[in-house]
Protein backbone atom coordinates (compact mmCIF):
# COMPACT_ATOMS: atom_id res chain seq x y z
CA UNK A 1 0.00 0.00 0.00
CA UNK A 2 1.14 3.37 -0.65
CA UNK A 3 3.14 6.14 1.94
CA UNK A 4 2.52 7.10 5.64
CA UNK A 5 4.97 10.39 4.75
CA UNK A 6 2.38 13.02 5.78
CA UNK A 7 0.97 10.93 8.52
CA UNK A 8 -1.88 10.04 6.17
CA UNK A 9 -2.03 6.66 4.29
CA UNK A 10 -3.52 6.71 0.75
CA UNK A 11 -5.26 4.17 -1.15
CA UNK A 12 -5.88 3.38 -4.90
CA UNK A 13 -9.07 2.83 -5.96
CA UNK A 14 -9.47 1.60 -9.71
CA UNK A 15 -12.67 1.60 -11.87
CA UNK A 16 -13.66 -0.72 -14.47
CA UNK A 17 -12.89 1.59 -17.00
CA UNK A 18 -9.54 2.41 -15.76
CA UNK A 19 -9.22 5.10 -14.53
CA UNK A 20 -7.23 5.35 -10.63
CA UNK A 21 -7.90 7.62 -8.23
CA UNK A 22 -6.10 7.61 -5.09
CA UNK A 23 -7.59 8.99 -1.70
CA UNK A 24 -6.87 9.01 1.73
CA UNK A 25 -7.43 5.54 3.51
CA UNK A 26 -9.90 7.32 6.24
CA UNK A 27 -11.76 8.92 3.25
CA UNK A 28 -11.91 5.08 1.72
CA UNK A 29 -12.72 3.73 4.74
CA UNK A 30 -16.24 5.94 4.51
CA UNK A 31 -17.67 2.86 2.31
CA UNK A 32 -17.76 -0.13 5.30
CA UNK A 33 -17.22 -2.69 1.98
CA UNK A 34 -13.75 -1.26 1.26
CA UNK A 35 -13.20 -0.68 5.13
CA UNK A 36 -13.62 -4.38 5.51
CA UNK A 37 -11.27 -5.38 2.35
CA UNK A 38 -8.57 -3.13 4.16
CA UNK A 39 -9.17 -4.71 7.84
CA UNK A 40 -9.24 -8.16 6.35
CA UNK A 41 -5.98 -7.41 4.46
CA UNK A 42 -7.39 -7.86 1.37
CA UNK A 43 -6.26 -4.19 -0.47
CA UNK A 44 -2.97 -4.63 -2.23
CA UNK A 45 -1.50 -1.58 -4.36
CA UNK A 46 -5.21 -0.89 -5.73
CA UNK A 47 -8.52 -2.12 -5.06
CA UNK A 48 -10.54 -2.65 -8.32
CA UNK A 49 -14.13 -1.59 -7.53
CA UNK A 50 -16.40 -3.59 -10.07
CA UNK A 51 -19.84 -2.00 -11.95
CA UNK A 52 -19.18 1.80 -10.34
CA UNK A 53 -17.91 3.73 -13.82
CA UNK A 54 -15.25 6.19 -13.22
CA UNK A 55 -18.06 8.78 -13.57
CA UNK A 56 -19.87 7.36 -10.75
CA UNK A 57 -17.04 6.26 -8.59
CA UNK A 58 -15.69 10.04 -8.72
CA UNK A 59 -18.88 11.27 -7.58
CA UNK A 60 -18.52 9.05 -4.81
CA UNK A 61 -15.56 10.41 -3.84
CA UNK A 62 -16.53 13.64 -4.01
CA UNK A 63 -19.34 12.47 -1.16
CA UNK A 64 -16.99 10.64 0.98
CA UNK A 65 -14.29 13.44 0.89
CA UNK A 66 -17.14 15.73 2.25
CA UNK A 67 -18.24 13.63 4.43
CA UNK A 68 -14.67 12.25 6.36
CA UNK A 69 -14.91 13.06 10.32
CA UNK A 70 -12.29 15.86 10.39
CA UNK A 71 -9.35 15.18 12.42
CA UNK A 72 -8.00 18.30 11.91
CA UNK A 73 -6.06 19.36 9.25
CA UNK A 74 -7.57 17.48 6.66
CA UNK A 75 -8.38 20.30 4.27
CA UNK A 76 -11.63 19.49 4.56
CA UNK A 77 -14.10 22.28 5.30
CA UNK A 78 -14.95 21.75 9.08
CA UNK A 79 -12.44 23.03 11.59
CA UNK A 80 -11.78 23.18 15.35
CA UNK A 81 -13.86 26.25 15.46
CA UNK A 82 -16.94 25.53 13.70
CA UNK A 83 -19.56 24.49 15.74
CA UNK A 84 -21.13 21.20 15.02
CA UNK A 85 -24.63 21.96 14.35
CA UNK A 86 -23.28 25.00 12.20
CA UNK A 87 -21.35 21.95 10.35
CA UNK A 88 -24.33 19.51 10.32
CA UNK A 89 -26.46 22.63 8.19
CA UNK A 90 -23.10 22.91 6.23
CA UNK A 91 -23.31 19.33 5.39
CA UNK A 92 -27.37 19.31 4.51
CA UNK A 93 -26.36 21.92 2.14
CA UNK A 94 -23.76 20.56 0.36
CA UNK A 95 -25.94 17.52 0.31
CA UNK A 96 -28.63 19.21 -1.48
CA UNK A 97 -26.23 20.69 -4.04
CA UNK A 98 -24.20 17.22 -4.83
CA UNK A 99 -27.70 15.29 -5.29
CA UNK A 100 -28.78 17.91 -7.79
CA UNK A 101 -28.27 15.53 -10.70
CA UNK A 102 -29.86 13.48 -13.61
CA UNK A 103 -32.00 10.47 -12.72
CA UNK A 104 -29.62 7.83 -14.28
CA UNK A 105 -26.80 9.43 -12.30
CA UNK A 106 -28.91 9.27 -8.93
CA UNK A 107 -29.58 5.65 -9.90
CA UNK A 108 -26.33 4.80 -10.41
CA UNK A 109 -25.41 6.29 -7.01
CA UNK A 110 -27.90 4.84 -5.41
CA UNK A 111 -26.66 1.43 -6.56
CA UNK A 112 -23.05 2.50 -5.89
CA UNK A 113 -23.98 3.41 -2.88
CA UNK A 114 -25.36 -0.08 -1.71
CA UNK A 115 -22.24 -1.73 -3.17
CA UNK A 116 -19.78 0.13 -1.19
CA UNK A 117 -22.34 0.01 1.78
CA UNK A 118 -22.01 4.12 2.55
CA UNK A 119 -25.11 4.83 4.62
CA UNK A 120 -25.11 8.19 4.36
CA UNK A 121 -25.02 8.03 0.74
CA UNK A 122 -27.30 5.72 0.28
CA UNK A 123 -30.05 7.59 2.86
CA UNK A 124 -29.64 10.28 0.59
CA UNK A 125 -29.98 8.81 -2.88
CA UNK A 126 -33.30 6.99 -1.43
CA UNK A 127 -34.64 9.97 0.17
CA UNK A 128 -33.98 11.64 -2.32
CA UNK A 129 -35.78 9.35 -4.88
CA UNK A 130 -38.60 9.19 -2.34
CA UNK A 131 -39.29 12.81 -2.14
CA UNK A 132 -40.10 13.12 -5.68
CA UNK A 133 -42.83 10.60 -5.59
CA UNK A 134 -44.67 10.98 -2.57
CA UNK A 135 -47.46 13.29 -2.61
CA UNK A 136 -48.13 13.16 -6.54
CA UNK A 137 -50.75 10.86 -7.98
CA UNK A 138 -50.15 7.37 -9.92
CA UNK A 139 -50.03 9.02 -13.14
CA UNK A 140 -47.45 11.56 -11.66
CA UNK A 141 -46.04 9.25 -10.25
CA UNK A 142 -45.71 6.83 -13.56
CA UNK A 143 -45.14 9.84 -16.04
CA UNK A 144 -42.39 10.88 -13.54
CA UNK A 145 -40.24 7.60 -13.38
CA UNK A 146 -41.31 6.61 -16.87
CA UNK A 147 -42.65 3.86 -15.53
CA UNK A 148 -45.34 1.47 -17.92
CA UNK A 149 -48.55 0.65 -16.62
CA UNK A 150 -48.54 -3.47 -17.67
CA UNK A 151 -51.69 -4.24 -15.54
CA UNK A 152 -54.63 -5.24 -17.51
CA UNK A 153 -57.55 -3.04 -16.15
CA UNK A 154 -59.15 -6.40 -14.19
CA UNK A 155 -55.94 -7.00 -12.71
CA UNK A 156 -56.07 -3.46 -10.92
CA UNK A 157 -59.20 -4.01 -9.60
CA UNK A 158 -57.79 -7.16 -8.20
CA UNK A 159 -54.92 -5.20 -6.54
CA UNK A 160 -57.61 -2.02 -5.19
CA UNK A 161 -59.54 -4.53 -4.32
CA UNK A 162 -57.20 -6.47 -2.15
CA UNK A 163 -55.47 -3.46 -0.75
CA UNK A 164 -58.66 -1.44 0.08
CA UNK A 165 -57.42 -0.74 3.42
CA UNK A 166 -54.83 1.18 1.81
CA UNK A 167 -57.23 3.15 -0.33
CA UNK A 168 -59.36 4.82 2.36
CA UNK B 1 -54.90 8.84 -5.84
CA UNK B 2 -52.01 9.94 -4.09
CA UNK B 3 -49.05 8.28 -2.19
CA UNK B 4 -49.12 11.07 0.74
CA UNK B 5 -52.01 12.68 2.21
CA UNK B 6 -50.93 15.69 1.35
CA UNK B 7 -50.75 17.56 -1.96
CA UNK B 8 -47.33 19.34 -2.83
CA UNK B 9 -45.58 20.80 -5.80
CA UNK B 10 -43.84 18.25 -7.37
CA UNK B 11 -39.97 18.60 -6.66
CA UNK B 12 -37.35 19.94 -8.52
CA UNK B 13 -36.39 16.07 -10.92
CA UNK B 14 -33.95 17.27 -13.24
CA UNK B 15 -34.94 16.01 -17.12
CA UNK B 16 -38.40 15.89 -18.53
CA UNK B 17 -40.62 12.80 -18.26
CA UNK B 18 -39.79 9.82 -20.75
CA UNK B 19 -36.52 7.58 -20.96
CA UNK B 20 -36.20 4.31 -19.24
CA UNK B 21 -37.47 3.70 -15.84
CA UNK B 22 -34.31 3.56 -13.77
CA UNK B 23 -36.05 3.13 -10.08
CA UNK B 24 -38.45 -0.10 -11.31
CA UNK B 25 -35.15 -1.22 -13.10
CA UNK B 26 -33.35 -1.18 -9.48
CA UNK B 27 -32.75 -4.98 -7.92
CA UNK B 28 -35.91 -5.67 -5.22
CA UNK B 29 -33.61 -5.10 -2.20
CA UNK B 30 -32.63 -1.75 -3.11
CA UNK B 31 -36.00 -0.97 -4.25
CA UNK B 32 -37.77 -1.91 -0.98
CA UNK B 33 -35.03 0.20 0.30
CA UNK B 34 -36.18 3.24 -1.28
CA UNK B 35 -39.46 2.29 -0.41
CA UNK B 36 -39.47 2.17 3.14
CA UNK B 37 -38.23 5.47 3.32
CA UNK B 38 -42.12 6.42 2.35
CA UNK B 39 -42.38 5.57 6.53
CA UNK B 40 -46.11 4.49 5.49
CA UNK B 41 -46.58 0.68 5.22
CA UNK B 42 -50.72 2.26 3.10
CA UNK B 43 -48.26 4.71 0.70
CA UNK B 44 -46.30 2.00 0.18
CA UNK B 45 -49.17 -0.66 -0.68
CA UNK B 46 -50.28 1.92 -3.31
CA UNK B 47 -47.50 1.79 -5.39
CA UNK B 48 -48.86 -2.07 -6.04
CA UNK B 49 -50.65 -0.16 -8.63
CA UNK B 50 -47.95 1.43 -10.37
CA UNK B 51 -46.73 -1.50 -12.46
CA UNK B 52 -46.22 -5.52 -11.94
CA UNK B 53 -42.78 -4.91 -10.53
CA UNK B 54 -44.47 -3.47 -7.77
CA UNK B 55 -47.16 -5.36 -7.07
CA UNK B 56 -46.78 -6.75 -3.58
CA UNK B 57 -43.64 -5.62 -3.21
CA UNK B 58 -44.46 -3.66 0.29
CA UNK B 59 -45.62 -6.59 2.10
CA UNK B 60 -42.21 -7.41 2.30
CA UNK B 61 -40.46 -4.60 3.54
CA UNK B 62 -39.21 -5.22 6.77
CA UNK B 63 -40.25 -2.54 8.32
CA UNK B 64 -44.10 -1.48 8.37
CA UNK B 65 -45.60 1.49 9.85
CA UNK B 66 -49.65 1.54 9.98
CA UNK B 67 -50.63 4.84 11.38
CA UNK B 68 -54.10 6.70 10.81
CA UNK B 69 -55.50 3.79 10.01
CA UNK B 70 -59.17 2.76 11.02
CA UNK B 71 -59.08 0.36 13.28
CA UNK B 72 -61.64 -2.16 11.05
CA UNK B 73 -59.21 -2.07 8.30
CA UNK B 74 -55.99 -2.97 10.29
CA UNK B 75 -57.10 -6.58 10.52
CA UNK B 76 -56.92 -6.67 6.67
CA UNK B 77 -53.76 -4.74 5.91
CA UNK B 78 -51.58 -7.09 8.17
CA UNK B 79 -53.40 -9.84 6.89
CA UNK B 80 -51.66 -9.20 3.42
CA UNK B 81 -48.05 -8.75 5.06
CA UNK B 82 -45.77 -11.65 3.58
CA UNK B 83 -45.37 -14.05 6.82
CA UNK B 84 -41.68 -14.52 7.29
CA UNK B 85 -39.76 -14.53 5.82
CA UNK B 86 -38.53 -12.03 5.28
CA UNK B 87 -38.58 -11.07 9.12
CA UNK B 88 -40.54 -8.56 10.05
CA UNK B 89 -37.73 -5.91 11.91
CA UNK B 90 -40.45 -3.13 13.22
CA UNK B 91 -43.95 -3.63 13.21
CA UNK B 92 -45.57 -0.07 14.21
CA UNK B 93 -49.43 0.31 14.17
CA UNK B 94 -51.08 3.14 15.89
CA UNK B 95 -54.60 3.44 16.04
CA UNK B 96 -55.65 6.54 15.84
CA UNK B 97 -58.82 8.55 17.24
CA UNK B 98 -62.27 7.47 15.92
CA UNK B 99 -65.75 7.18 16.35
CA UNK B 100 -65.46 4.27 18.05
CA UNK B 101 -69.07 2.15 19.76
CA UNK B 102 -70.10 3.57 22.89
CA UNK B 103 -68.39 0.76 24.97
CA UNK B 104 -65.11 1.06 22.75
CA UNK B 105 -63.95 -1.17 20.35
CA UNK B 106 -64.44 -4.85 21.10
CA UNK B 107 -61.68 -6.84 23.35
CA UNK B 108 -61.75 -9.80 21.15
CA UNK B 109 -60.72 -7.51 18.13
CA UNK B 110 -57.96 -6.16 19.89
CA UNK B 111 -56.98 -9.46 20.93
CA UNK B 112 -57.08 -10.71 17.15
CA UNK B 113 -55.43 -7.66 16.23
CA UNK B 114 -52.32 -8.60 18.96
CA UNK B 115 -52.40 -12.09 16.81
CA UNK B 116 -52.26 -11.29 13.70
CA UNK B 117 -49.11 -8.77 14.94
CA UNK B 118 -47.68 -11.91 16.67
CA UNK B 119 -47.75 -14.16 13.71
CA UNK B 120 -45.46 -11.42 11.85
CA UNK B 121 -43.15 -11.85 14.86
CA UNK B 122 -41.50 -8.40 14.94
CA UNK B 123 -38.15 -8.06 16.40
CA UNK B 124 -39.59 -4.36 17.63
CA UNK B 125 -43.56 -3.89 18.27
CA UNK B 126 -44.93 -0.39 18.79
CA UNK B 127 -49.06 -1.17 19.33
CA UNK B 128 -50.67 1.70 20.72
CA UNK B 129 -54.30 3.07 20.82
CA UNK B 130 -55.66 6.34 21.27
CA UNK B 131 -56.00 7.65 24.84
CA UNK B 132 -59.94 7.93 24.01
CA UNK B 133 -61.05 4.91 23.27
CA UNK B 134 -61.95 3.05 26.10
CA UNK B 135 -61.15 -0.37 25.87
CA UNK B 136 -62.84 -2.23 28.11
CA UNK B 137 -60.86 -4.15 30.80
CA UNK B 138 -59.69 -7.42 30.65
CA UNK B 139 -60.27 -9.50 27.67
CA UNK B 140 -57.65 -8.17 25.21
CA UNK B 141 -54.95 -11.08 26.15
CA UNK B 142 -51.26 -10.41 24.87
CA UNK B 143 -49.87 -12.68 23.24
CA UNK B 144 -46.99 -14.59 22.65
CA UNK B 145 -43.99 -12.15 20.59
CA UNK B 146 -41.04 -14.67 20.99
CA UNK B 147 -38.50 -12.55 18.37
CA UNK B 148 -39.67 -9.49 19.76
CA UNK B 149 -36.47 -7.38 21.46
CA UNK B 150 -38.86 -4.20 22.25
CA UNK B 151 -42.34 -3.90 22.49
CA UNK B 152 -44.02 -0.47 23.39
CA UNK B 153 -47.85 -0.66 24.45
CA UNK B 154 -50.11 1.99 24.88
CA UNK B 155 -53.41 2.36 26.09
CA UNK B 156 -53.82 -1.48 25.88
CA UNK B 157 -55.26 -2.92 28.69
CA UNK B 158 -54.25 -6.55 28.73
CA UNK B 159 -54.16 -9.56 30.23
CA UNK B 160 -51.31 -12.08 29.80
CA UNK B 161 -52.36 -15.19 27.46
CA UNK B 162 -48.92 -17.03 28.42
CA UNK B 163 -45.60 -17.58 26.81
CA UNK B 164 -42.35 -15.77 27.33
CA UNK B 165 -40.75 -13.25 26.07
CA UNK B 166 -37.55 -14.97 26.04
CA UNK B 167 -35.53 -11.99 24.00
CA UNK B 168 -37.29 -8.63 24.88
CA UNK B 169 -34.86 -6.42 26.27
CA UNK B 170 -36.96 -2.96 26.26
CA UNK B 171 -40.49 -3.16 27.34
CA UNK B 172 -42.42 0.54 27.74
CA UNK B 173 -46.26 0.16 28.93
CA UNK B 174 -48.13 3.73 28.92
CA UNK B 175 -51.51 4.00 30.36
CA UNK B 176 -52.33 0.25 30.21
CA UNK B 177 -54.25 -1.61 32.73
CA UNK B 178 -52.32 -4.36 33.25
CA UNK B 179 -53.42 -7.49 35.17
CA UNK B 180 -50.28 -8.83 37.01
CA UNK B 181 -47.37 -6.85 36.03
CA UNK B 182 -45.28 -9.65 38.19
CA UNK B 183 -46.26 -12.26 35.98
CA UNK B 184 -45.56 -10.28 32.92
CA UNK B 185 -41.93 -9.61 34.14
CA UNK B 186 -41.31 -13.23 34.96
CA UNK B 187 -42.08 -14.31 31.27
CA UNK B 188 -39.22 -12.02 30.56
CA UNK B 189 -36.14 -13.56 31.12
CA UNK B 190 -33.71 -11.10 29.50
CA UNK B 191 -35.48 -7.49 30.17
CA UNK B 192 -33.15 -4.86 30.37
CA UNK B 193 -35.14 -1.84 30.40
CA UNK B 194 -38.52 -1.02 31.35
CA UNK B 195 -40.74 1.98 30.70
CA UNK B 196 -43.76 2.23 32.94
CA UNK B 197 -45.87 5.12 32.66
CA UNK B 198 -49.19 6.20 33.73
CA UNK B 199 -50.18 2.35 34.59
CA UNK B 200 -53.17 1.09 36.80
CA UNK B 201 -53.93 -2.08 37.45
CA UNK B 202 -56.78 -3.83 40.05
CA UNK B 203 -54.80 -2.49 43.42
CA UNK B 204 -52.58 0.20 42.74
CA UNK B 205 -49.78 -2.53 42.98
CA UNK B 206 -46.39 -1.85 41.32
CA UNK B 207 -44.26 -5.08 41.88
CA UNK B 208 -40.96 -4.89 39.51
CA UNK B 209 -38.85 -8.23 40.32
CA UNK B 210 -36.09 -8.49 37.41
CA UNK B 211 -32.83 -10.15 37.78
CA UNK B 212 -32.04 -8.85 34.30
CA UNK B 213 -33.48 -5.00 34.50
CA UNK B 214 -30.54 -2.76 34.51
CA UNK B 215 -32.82 0.86 33.85
CA UNK B 216 -36.34 1.29 35.43
CA UNK B 217 -38.55 4.57 34.82
CA UNK B 218 -41.60 4.72 35.99
CA UNK B 219 -43.70 7.97 35.60
CA UNK B 220 -46.90 9.23 37.14
CA UNK B 221 -47.43 6.42 38.85
CA UNK B 222 -49.09 5.67 42.46
CA UNK B 223 -47.00 5.91 45.14
CA UNK B 224 -48.97 2.94 46.74
CA UNK B 225 -47.53 -0.77 47.58
CA UNK B 226 -44.17 -0.01 45.26
CA UNK B 227 -42.28 -3.01 45.23
CA UNK B 228 -38.84 -3.45 43.16
CA UNK B 229 -36.13 -6.03 43.81
CA UNK B 230 -33.78 -5.73 40.70
CA UNK B 231 -29.93 -6.68 41.81
CA UNK B 232 -28.94 -5.36 38.46
CA UNK B 233 -30.21 -2.02 37.88
CA UNK B 234 -28.09 0.91 37.64
CA UNK B 235 -30.46 3.55 36.13
CA UNK B 236 -33.78 4.46 38.37
CA UNK B 237 -35.97 7.31 37.28
CA UNK B 238 -39.18 7.67 39.74
CA UNK B 239 -42.13 10.22 39.79
CA UNK B 240 -44.84 9.31 41.91
CA UNK B 241 -47.82 10.74 42.94
CA UNK B 242 -49.04 9.88 46.64
CA UNK B 243 -52.18 10.62 48.41
CA UNK B 244 -51.87 8.91 51.76
CA UNK B 245 -48.53 7.60 52.89
CA UNK B 246 -46.13 5.87 50.48
CA UNK B 247 -45.37 2.21 50.75
CA UNK B 248 -42.20 1.34 49.09
CA UNK B 249 -39.92 -1.46 49.19
CA UNK B 250 -36.75 -1.39 47.29
CA UNK B 251 -33.89 -3.86 46.85
CA UNK B 252 -31.39 -2.68 44.01
CA UNK B 253 -27.70 -2.84 45.79
CA UNK B 254 -26.41 -2.06 42.12
CA UNK B 255 -27.84 1.59 41.32
CA UNK B 256 -25.54 3.91 40.57
CA UNK B 257 -27.86 6.96 38.94
CA UNK B 258 -31.01 7.60 40.33
CA UNK B 259 -34.21 10.78 39.88
CA UNK B 260 -36.80 10.22 42.50
CA UNK B 261 -39.44 12.32 42.92
CA UNK B 262 -42.62 12.08 44.69
CA UNK B 263 -45.85 14.51 44.97
CA UNK B 264 -47.99 14.66 47.88
CA UNK B 265 -50.54 15.62 46.59
CA UNK B 266 -53.48 15.42 49.96
CA UNK B 267 -51.44 17.20 52.81
CA UNK B 268 -51.63 13.87 54.22
CA UNK B 269 -48.18 13.56 56.04
CA UNK B 270 -47.61 16.72 58.59
CA UNK B 271 -45.26 17.65 60.73
CA UNK B 272 -46.77 20.16 63.64
CA UNK B 273 -47.95 23.46 61.08
CA UNK B 274 -45.81 21.94 58.36
CA UNK B 275 -47.17 19.41 55.65
CA UNK B 276 -45.01 17.73 53.13
CA UNK B 277 -45.36 19.09 49.08
CA UNK B 278 -42.68 17.54 47.35
CA UNK B 279 -39.43 15.07 47.79
CA UNK B 280 -36.75 14.44 45.53
CA UNK B 281 -33.60 12.62 45.29
CA UNK B 282 -31.41 12.74 42.57
CA UNK B 283 -27.54 11.07 41.94
CA UNK B 284 -25.06 13.76 40.50
CA UNK B 285 -25.27 14.43 36.96
CA UNK B 286 -21.85 16.35 36.64
CA UNK B 287 -18.77 15.96 38.87
CA UNK B 288 -19.65 19.77 40.47
CA UNK B 289 -23.01 18.36 42.01
CA UNK B 290 -23.75 16.09 44.75
CA UNK B 291 -25.97 14.10 45.21
CA UNK B 292 -28.80 15.74 46.66
CA UNK B 293 -32.33 15.47 48.99
CA UNK B 294 -35.00 18.35 48.04
CA UNK B 295 -37.64 18.39 50.65
CA UNK B 296 -40.72 21.06 50.23
CA UNK B 297 -43.16 21.70 52.38
CA UNK B 298 -45.17 24.40 53.26
CA UNK B 299 -47.11 25.83 56.83
CA UNK B 300 -50.48 26.13 56.89
CA UNK B 301 -51.96 27.77 59.55
CA UNK B 302 -55.33 27.11 58.73
CA UNK B 303 -55.15 23.63 58.13
CA UNK B 304 -53.97 21.85 60.60
CA UNK B 305 -54.14 18.27 60.94
CA UNK B 306 -54.69 16.41 64.48
CA UNK B 307 -53.47 13.45 62.46
CA UNK B 308 -49.57 13.45 63.01
CA UNK B 309 -48.03 11.02 60.53
CA UNK B 310 -44.35 10.63 61.38
CA UNK B 311 -42.84 12.69 58.88
CA UNK B 312 -39.47 11.84 58.84
CA UNK B 313 -40.46 8.04 58.54
CA UNK B 314 -42.16 9.37 55.70
CA UNK B 315 -39.27 10.93 53.83
CA UNK B 316 -37.04 7.80 54.76
CA UNK B 317 -39.26 5.55 52.55
CA UNK B 318 -37.96 8.00 49.46
CA UNK B 319 -34.20 7.29 50.90
CA UNK B 320 -33.32 4.82 47.80
CA UNK B 321 -29.74 6.03 47.49
CA UNK B 322 -26.99 8.27 49.42
CA UNK B 323 -26.91 11.69 49.51
CA UNK B 324 -24.90 14.56 50.42
CA UNK B 325 -26.80 17.87 49.73
CA UNK B 326 -30.00 18.47 51.88
CA UNK B 327 -32.22 21.31 50.67
CA UNK B 328 -35.27 22.51 52.13
CA UNK B 329 -38.16 24.67 50.58
CA UNK B 330 -40.01 26.05 52.69
CA UNK B 331 -43.13 28.17 51.91
CA UNK B 332 -44.11 30.02 54.81
CA UNK B 333 -45.82 33.08 55.87
CA UNK B 334 -44.09 33.52 58.96
CA UNK B 335 -40.52 32.47 60.51
CA UNK B 336 -41.54 29.81 62.94
CA UNK B 337 -39.43 26.53 61.24
CA UNK B 338 -36.94 26.37 63.42
CA UNK B 339 -38.70 23.54 65.43
CA UNK B 340 -39.28 21.81 61.95
CA UNK B 341 -35.80 22.24 60.84
CA UNK B 342 -34.28 21.18 64.07
CA UNK B 343 -36.35 17.92 63.90
CA UNK B 344 -35.37 17.17 60.54
CA UNK B 345 -31.63 18.32 61.14
CA UNK B 346 -31.78 15.52 64.27
CA UNK B 347 -32.89 12.55 62.00
CA UNK B 348 -30.25 9.87 62.46
CA UNK B 349 -29.46 9.73 58.54
CA UNK B 350 -28.72 13.32 58.23
CA UNK B 351 -25.35 13.70 59.41
CA UNK B 352 -24.07 16.88 58.03
CA UNK B 353 -25.82 19.58 56.51
CA UNK B 354 -23.88 20.72 53.57
CA UNK B 355 -26.24 22.89 51.92
CA UNK B 356 -28.95 24.83 53.60
CA UNK B 357 -31.39 26.93 51.74
CA UNK B 358 -34.39 28.97 53.06
CA UNK B 359 -37.21 29.73 49.92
Amino acid sequence: MATREAGKKMIMLKSPDGMEFEVEEAVAMESQTIRKMIEDDCADTAILIPNINSKILSRVIEYCNKHVPTTGATGAAASDTVAPAALAEDLKIWDAEFIKVNRATRFDLIQAASYLNIKGLLDLTSQTTIDTISDNSLEEIRSFLSTKNDYLPEEEQTIRRENQWAFQ
Amino acid sequence: MQLGTRRRRRSSEPGPAGGADYLSALPEDLLLLVLARLGCAAAAARTGLLSRRWRGLWARLRDLSFRGLAFPSLQAALGRVSRPPPAVSLLEIHVPSQNWPEDGPAAGAVTSLLRAAALLAPEKLVFTFPLDSHLSYAGVDLPCFHRATSIVLEWIPFVLAGGEYPALQTLSIRGCEVDDLGALLSLCPHLRALRLIWLGGDDDRTTVHSTSLQELVMEAMWARRVDIVAPMLKQLTVSLHAYEQASISILAPMVEKVSWQCLYQNRTIWFGLWCLEKLSLQTAEAQEQLPSLHIHACSCLFDFSNEEANFAEEIEKHLVADFSALELHLTTTGHVFGAFVSHLLGLNWICSVITYKEA
